[in-house]
């Protein structure tokens, strides 16, 4: 769709097209099926894009994990007991940052599994709040997150080929 | 042929210079100030460079020119000193090239690869079979400029657009030696036409499939004589031989084969150097814990070298059987 999009120069359609292929991961290995189906200015172009939303992406989500931005309210009153000083969660922390790397993994399948892990590794803790968070906590979080990442996509375009 | 003569043949004249260029009506291209003697045609190149020559020449070096000039020229065509100009499509630069290879003169060699394909291309398109031989001969003895690093990849793509097989085979055997990701491609990606970027993958996979199944077959060999040497260090004993588990390690840290290609490719070499590092840490003196390898360089050592290049050379022609194209 991307390369008929660009074929075409329907710029409205390139540009969610390449959102979608965001949520996927960006390589050879994963698009080889579909390289001989888009042209390699196309490609270029592509890759490009997802360079400056990554870039974007990890400005942006850093900002949004310093102290006094959106996700102090999301957290509430969630104290980890991993936290140290910090007041976010290194599990959090962790995940948000993974996203600037490769966006791909800002879905709630991978969300919902960094929240397992740290479960599973704090399981045994019960001075950590996160083991007994309740739903809308991490509902917050996700909401958040969600609202710093589409304004970091609608702040790149795609370049016609 | 005189010096005289040979500059004739040289980026000398005819380009049109920045002004010409932003005039809305395009002058007529200079003539080069020296002509060669008893020049019968002028061919023209896409930046306006005018290279005078010979028909007889061209159409010995070229059928294809050799049909296009023995037909009737146009009442209305163009001539420059009553010389009839034949407009081509390559770059002055290239033509000059060329126009070299044709005449007894200094041959003008291309400074980069990416040109040199592009004269081949100009040959193959103009059936000059012998300017194409020739320079494909010049390649193979090093006259020439090669892909440098990651150029493979543009190299690759650029063959494969103009048809070129064996640079196009050549190159996609260099490209082993380099990941293939988007980093590694960067701009080349724009050369990549149709599916050459995914054939050039599939090719990879196939690459490694056949070193894997060549190292597994080789696994199959016996195990070589174990051996005591003497450890000059601790004067404790080690043992040198053979040992296929080495292989194994190899390959099992290369096991996720469809991401690892692309991330890290296996080649004969890669294979080798890592199994001599996966045997340096069998060497490992069980006294001193002292990597031996280089300590008895003589009759132990003997044998594993000599695996090694049993080994690199049956994983080469494993390489071999792999076909550019399917």
């Amino acid at each position: 769709m991307y390369s008929l999009a660009q074929k075409y120069g329907f710029r409205e359609e390139a540009l969610q097209a390449a959102q979608t292929i965001l949520k996927h991961p960006m390589s050879i290995a994963d698009l080889e099926d579909k390289l001989g189906m888009i042209p390699g200015t196309a490609l270029y172009e592509l890759w490009n894009y997802y360079v400056e939303v990554r870039a974007i992406l990890a400005s942006d989500l850093k900002e949004f994990m310093t102290p006094a931005t959106g996700i102090s309210g999301a957290l509430g009153s969630l104290r980890c007991s991993a936290s140290g000083s910090s007041q976010i969660p290194p599990w959090l922390c962790n995940y948000i940052t993974s996203i600037g790397n490769t966006p791909h993994l800002f879905n709630l399948v991978e969300f919902n599994m960094a929240v397992a892990r740290h479960m599973r590794d704090e399981g045994n803790n019960y001075r950590c709040a996160c083991v007994s968070v309740s739903t809308q906590i991490p509902l917050n979080i996700w909401e958040a997150l969600a609202s710093v990442i589409h304004g970091s996509l609608k702040k790149v375009s795609v370049i016609e080929v | 042929m005189s010096s005289q003569a040979e500059s004739a043949l040289s980026l000398v004249q005819g380009r049109e210079d920045s002004q010409a260029k932003a005039n809305s009506i395009t002058p007529p291209p200079e003539p080069l100030d020296i002509p060669v003697p008893d020049a019968s045609l002028i061919i023209r190149s896409s930046d306006l460079v005018n290279f005078r020559v010979h028909k007889s020449v061209l159409a010995m070096a070229s059928p294809i020119f050799g049909d296009l000039l023995s037909l009737p020229q146009p009442s209305d065509s163009e001539s420059v000193d009553g010389l009839p100009v034949v407009q081509l499509s390559e770059d002055g630069e290239l033509l000059n090239s060329l126009v070299s290879m044709l005449y007894p003169v200094r041959r003008v060699i291309p400074d980069s690869h990416d040109k040199l394909l592009y004269l081949l291309a100009a040959c193959q398109k103009y059936d000059m079979v012998q300017v194409q031989s020739y320079i494909r001969a010049e390649v193979d003895r090093g006259s020439f400029p090669g892909p440098v690093g990651t150029e493979v990849f543009r190299a690759y793509a650029i063959a494969c657009g103009k048809g070129l097989i064996p640079e196009m085979v050549n190159a996609a055997r260099l490209t082993l030696d380099h990941p293939m990701t988007f980093e590694t491609l960067g701009e080349s990606l724009r050369f990549f036409d149709g599916s050459a970027l995914r054939d050039l993958a599939r090719y990879r996979m196939r690459c490694r499939d056949n070193l894997v199944t060549a190292c597994l077959s080789f696994q199959g060999l016996p195990a070589g004589t174990p051996s005591s040497p003497y450890c000059s260090s601790c004067g404790g004993y080690y043992s040198v031989r053979w040992d296929p588990n080495c292989l194994q390690q190899v390959l099992s840290r290369n096991d996720d084969s469809k991401i690892q290609e692309f991330t890290n490719p296996l080649t004969p070499s890669n294979i080798c150097e890592e199994y001599s590092k996966a045997r340096q840490r069998c060497f490992k003196c069980t006294t001193c814990g002292s990597v031996h390898v280089t300590a008895n360089d003589s009759t132990p050592h003997a044998e594993l070298k000599s695996k090694l290049a049993e080994l690199k050379s049956e994983l080469a022609e494993a390489l071999d059987k792999v076909h550019t194209f399917l």
